[in-house]
C-alpha cells in the first residue's frame, strides 16, 4: 500500500498507541515527584489520550485513595497549572492494583482486567532489589505476550552493582522481554541541553574537523553538587559517586562528546556510535587505579551557604564509612580519534558549586609567536557546553589588548539559552516517557552500553577493593574536592576548571 | 524615548536603553535572535499587530522596526515633514531571570512609504530579517517587501484578510509572484496557510489507516465551515497538490477554475464570502465523498502570536505551501 501522501511534510507528532501503563512502587516518592507530573503533562498536550495508568504497589490502597493521592499531587506548585476538570479528567485514567511485587494475584488481575488496551507499558519504579521478581511474575502471568499488542518495561539505574549483577539483571529481562522492548532509562539522556550535545557537534561544520586528538589537548567532564546524600544516606552507603554517577550518567555523556557521527539518527545507529566510544575505553584496573583514579569523602564545613555535617555523620551512614561521595577519573580511549587525549572525569557531592559541564580544552597553537615579547600570554582556547546551571555554551579565546603592543588576554564568547528562548523546558521523564510510549529506544540505553560501562567500572571497583589500593582521601564540604585530583592531570599545563 | 532619523542616534539610544534594562544578576548579555520589520499602513494594522507581538514578548530576544506610513505615495497631501522615529524597549523576565527583550523602533512616515533606506541600518546584521504585512498582501503593499528583498529573508503575510474568494486567490496568487519576482531568493510564509495546520494534520491523521487510504480518490467537495476564504482556499490546494488534482478549463467556482481529481472526477470548493468564526470558535471544514459521506475537521486554531513564534523560529520556505501555491495557478 502506498504512503499517506496527505502526511508528507506535516510533521505529524508522534502519537502512541492506546496503551495501559502500569507502575510498579506506586507509591513512591519517583512516581510523585517525577511520573505523575510528566503523565499530566503528556495528558494535556493531548499526547496520552488514549492511555489507562494503573498503579501498583503493596499499599493498603484503592483506586479511589490512589486517584485522591494523584489529585494531590496535580495540586502540587511545580506541577504543570490546569483546570480542576483537567485533573479530574486525568485522575478518571488512574486506577490502582494492591498487591506486594511477589504475589501472583497482582499479576492476574492485570491480565484479567477485560478493558486494558492491547500495548502495555511496565514502568520499574521500585527499589532495584525487586527487579527481578517483578519481570519474573510479568513472564508468569502472560503479561509480556507480544502478539496482541507491545509488552515494554521501563527499568531505571541502578541496573546492578557491578559487571556480574548486571549480566544477571539482564538477563532476567531478556528471558521475558525482547531486547528491543527494553527500555533502560538514564533520565540525563533526556535532557535538552544533553541532547544538544549531537546537534552542536554534527549540526554545525566548524567543530568537527578540530574535534580530534590534532587538536584536543584534553576534556574534562563535571558533575558537581552541593547537596550532600540527604535522605539516601542507606541507598548511597551501597553505592557511591562512580556508582551512581560515573557508570550511568558521566560516561553516557563521555559517549555523545567522543562517538562518531552516525550513519543516521535511528535508535541503533546512535546506540552503535555509542557503544564504540564505551568499548575503546582503555580498562582501568588494580595497577592503574593509584594512576588514573581518585575517590574521597566530604567532611564537615560549609556548603550552600549552611554548615554542613560531614558524609561520616550523614543519617543511614556508617561511621567509619570508606563510601565515596567524590570521584575523577582520567580516562583513556583507544581510538584513532582520541589516542592520547584525557577524558577527566569528576563528580562530587557536597562541592562549591553546582556545575553541570563538558569542556574541551585545546592545544595551544603550534608556535608562540606572541609570547617572545608580551608579558601576557596566550591561554589554550576552551569550548564550554553548560549543562547547568545557566544552559549554554561559552568558546574562550585570545584577543589584543587594545593600545599595547602585542598583549592579549583571554575573552570569552557567551550563549545563554535562557537569554535567547525564554521556552520552558520540558521534563526530561516527560520526553522519555513519550519515547518509550511510541517505541523510540534512542535515549535509553542498550544491553551492551550497560555491559560495557559496567565492565569498565567494575575494573576499578576492584582496584579500589585491593590492600594496596590508595586510601580514600578527604574534602572539605564546601570546597571544589580533594587535592589528590590535580595528580590526574598529567601536565603542569593543566588545571581543573575552577568551580 | 524620541529621535531623529539618524541610525547613530538610534543606536545610541537603543544602547541606553539595553543599560538601564539589564539585570544585574545576569552576565549583561543581549542577545538578539532576528529582526522583525512591520510594514504597516496604518495605526489601525499597528494595533492589529500587537497581540501577535505581544505573545511573543518575553519569549524570543529581538528588534523590532514598525513602519508605519501609506502603502504608496498617495499619503496626506501637503505634508511634506520627513519619517519620525522613536525607540523603546520591553523586557521580560524569561527563564532563569534573564531579560529577554524586544528592542522596538517605530519610524512613521505621512506622505510617503518609508524608504528602505531609512530602516535597512537599522537592522541587525548576521540574524535573520522576517517581514511582516499584517495587512491583505495586494501588489501594492507587496512592493516595498521586493523593493527591499535583499534585506529580507522571511515575508510573513495574512491572506485570511481577503473579504472573497476572488480576493482570497488573488492574494495566493500574489505571494507566489512575490517569491518568484524577489531579486533575492526569500521565504514567505501566511498566517492563514499556517493556521489551518491542525486541520491539514487531522485530515493527514483520517487516511493513516490503510482501509482509509483508498476514500482519496473519492473525494468530491471541500466545504468552508468556518474558514475564512483563503484559509479554505489553502485547505483546498493542499490537498489538490497532494492528491494531483488538475485544473481545468471552464467557469470559476468560488473563484477557483475547476479541478479534477485523478480519474477526471470534479472536485470543487464551497467557500463562503467571508469567516463565519466567532472569536475563540474551532476551525471547522468538510471533506464530502462520492457516496455521500462527510469527513468533519475540527480544531482549536493557534493564535497569531503562536504562529508568529513558528515563524520566527524557522528560515526555512514551507514546501508544501509552494507547491499549493503552484496549484493556485495563474489565471487563464
Amino acid at each position: 500500500m502506498q504512503e499517506n501522501p496527505l502526511a508528507a511534510g506535516l510533521g505529524l507528532p508522534r502519537e502512541p498507541p492506546p496503551l495501559s501503563l502500569v507502575i510498579f512502587g506506586a507509591s513512591g516518592d519517583l512516581t510523585q515527584r517525577k511520573l505523575i507530573p510528566a503523565l499530566f503533562s503528556l495528558h494535556l498536550k493531548g499526547r496520552a489520550s488514549r492511555m489507562r495508568i494503573t498503579g501498583f504497589a503493596r499499599r493498603e490502597w484503592t483506586t479511589e485513595s490512589f486517584r485522591a493521592r494523584v489529585r494531590a499531587m496535580l495540586d502540587a506548585e511545580d506541577t504543570p497549572p490546569a483546570s480542576a476538570a483537567e485533573k479530574d479528567s486525568f485522575c478518571a485514567r488512574v486506577d490502582f492494583v494492591r498487591s506486594p511485587f511477589e504475589n501472583p494475584d497482582g499479576y492476574a488481575a492485570l491480565a484479567a482486567d477485560p478493558h486494558a488496551p492491547p500495548n502495555r507499558l511496565f514502568y520499574l519504579a521500585t527499589p532495584p532489589d525487586e527487579y527481578q521478581v517483578v519481570v519474573e511474575r510479568l513472564g508468569a502471568a502472560g503479561l509480556t505476550d507480544q502478539s496482541r499488542g507491545f509488552a515494554r518495561i521501563v527499568v531505571e539505574k541502578p541496573l546492578g552493582r557491578d559487571l556480574a549483577s548486571s549480566r544477571e539483571l539482564n538477563g532476567a529481562f531478556a528471558r521475558v522481554f525482547p531486547e528491543r522492548e527494553i527500555y533502560r532509562i538514564d533520565h540525563y539522556l533526556g535532557k535538552e541541553t544533553v541532547q544538544n550535545i549531537m546537534l552542536l557537534r554534527f549540526g554545525n561544520e566548524i567543530f568537527e574537523p578540530v574535534w580530534n586528538n590534532r587538536y584536543v589537548d584534553h576534556v574534562q567532564i563535571t558533575m558537581a553538587e552541593t547537596i550532600g546524600v540527604e535522605a539516601r544516606g542507606r541507598y548511597y552507603e551501597g553505592a557511591g559517586a562512580l556508582r551512581d554517577m560515573i557508570q550511568n550518567h558521566m560516561l553516557q555523556l563521555l559517549a555523545l562528546v567522543a562517538m562518531e557521527p552516525p550513519v543516521d539518527l535511528a535508535p541503533d545507529s546512535v546506540r552503535d556510535e555509542k557503544v564504540k566510544v564505551l568499548k575503546s575505553i582503555k580498562p582501568v584496573g588494580a595497577a592503574e587505579v593509584a594512576a588514573e583514579t581518585v575517590r574521597a569523602q566530604y567532611t564537615a564545613g560549609t556548603a550552600d551557604g549552611a554548615r554542613a555535617p560531614g558524609y561520616r555523620e550523614e543519617q543511614g551512614v556508617d561511621p567509619r564509612s570508606q563510601t565515596e561521595t567524590y570521584a575523577a577519573l582520567a580516562v583513556q580511549l583507544d581510538s584513532w580519534r582520541w589516542a592520547g587525549v584525557p577524558f577527566l572525569l569528576r563528580t562530587g557531592k557536597r562541592l562549591s558549586r553546582r556545575a553541570t559541564e563538558i569542556s574541551i580544552h585545546f592545544k595551544r597553537p603550534p608556535l608562540n609567536l606572541f609570547g617572545r615579547q608580551v608579558r601576557s600570554a596566550s591561554q589554550p582556547n576552551v569550548l564550554v557546553l553548560r549543562m547547568q546551571p545557566r544552559e549554554g555554551i561559552t568558546l574562550a579565546f585570545n584577543a589584543k589588548i587594545p593600545g599595547r603592543a602585542s598583549d592579549m588576554r583571554t575573552v570569552a564568547m557567551d550563549f545563554a539559552y535562557g537569554s535567547a528562548f525564554a521556552d520552558d523546558l520540558p521534563e526530561a521523564y516527560e520526553r522519555l516517557l513519550l519515547d518509550a510510549m511510541v517505541g523510540d529506544s534512542t535515549l535509553f540505553m542498550r544491553t551492551d552500553e550497560v555491559d560495557s560501562a559496567w565492565r569498565f567500572v567494575t575494573g576499578i571497583l576492584e582496584g579500589w577493593a585491593q590492600a594496596d589500593a590508595p586510601p580514600l582521601a578527604f574534602y572539605r564540604a564546601g570546597s571544589s574536592g580533594p587535592d589528590e585530583a590535580a595528580r590526574l592531570l598529567g601536565s603542569q599545563d593543566r588545571r581543573w576548571r575552577r568551580l | 524615548v524620541s529621535a531623529t532619523l539618524d541610525p547613530r542616534a538610534i543606536e545610541r539610544e537603543i544602547g541606553m536603553i539595553r543599560e538601564r534594562e539589564s539585570n544585574p544578576y545576569s552576565s549583561g548579555i543581549k542577545t538578539n535572535l532576528f529582526n522583525l520589520v512591520i510594514l504597516a499602513a496604518d495605526e489601525a494594522e499597528v494595533e492589529s499587530a500587537g497581540p501577535g507581538l505581544g505573545h511573543m514578548l518575553g519569549r524570543r530576544p529581538a528588534r523590532i522596526i514598525t513602519l508605519v506610513g501609506p502603502a504608496d505615495h498617495g499619503g496626506a497631501a501637503g505634508r511634506e515633514q520627513g519619517p519620525r522615529a522613536s525607540v523603546s524597549g520591553r523586557c521580560f523576565p524569561g527563564t532563569h531571570s534573564r531579560g529577554v527583550c524586544f528592542e522596538e523602533i517605530r519610524i512613521t512616515a505621512e506622505a510617503s512609504p518609508v524608504d528602505v533606506g531609512a530602516w535597512a541600518p537599522l537592522l541587525i546584521r548576521d540574524i535573520p530579517v522576517y517581514a511582516w504585512l499584517p495587512g491583505l498582501p495586494t501588489p501594492a503593499r507587496l512592493a516595498p517587501v521586493l523593493e527591499a528583498a535583499e534585506y529580507i529573508d522571511t515575508l510573513i503575510a495574512d491572506s485570511s484578510r481577503a473579504a472573497t474568494p476572488e480576493e482570497a486567490l488573488e492574494a495566493l496568487r500574489g505571494l507566489r509572484r512575490a517569491r518568484a519576482a524577489a531579486r533575492r531568493s526569500i521565504a514567505v510564509s501566511d498566517l492563514a496557510w499556517s493556521r489551518t495546520l491542525p486541520l491539514r494534520m487531522q485530515a493527514a491523521r483520517s487516511f493513516d489507516p490503510h482501509d482509509q487510504r483508498a476514500r482519496l480518490s473519492s473525494i468530491r467537495e471541500v466545504a468552508a465551515g468556518t474558514l475564512a476564504p483563503s484559509e479554505a482556499l489553502g485547505l483546498f490546494l493542499w490537498l489538490a497538490s497532494r492528491l494531483g488534482w488538475k485544473r481545468r478549463a471552464g467557469v470559476p467556482t468560488a473563484g477557483l477554475p475547476p479541478f479534477t481529481d485523478a480519474t477526471g472526477e470534479p472536485v470543487t470548493l464551497t467557500a463562503r464570502a467571508a469567516s463565519g468564526r466567532a472569536p475563540g470558535e474551532p476551525l471547522s471544514a468538510r471533506i464530502r465523498f462520492d457516496d455521500g459521506d462527510d469527513l468533519l475537521l475540527a480544531a482549536a486554531g493557534p493564535t497569531d502570536g503562536e504562529i508568529l513564534l513558528a515563524e520566527v523560529d524557522s528560515l526555512r520556505q514551507d514546501p508544501l505551501l509552494d507547491d499549493a501555491l503552484a496549484a493556485a495557478g495563474e489565471p487563464a
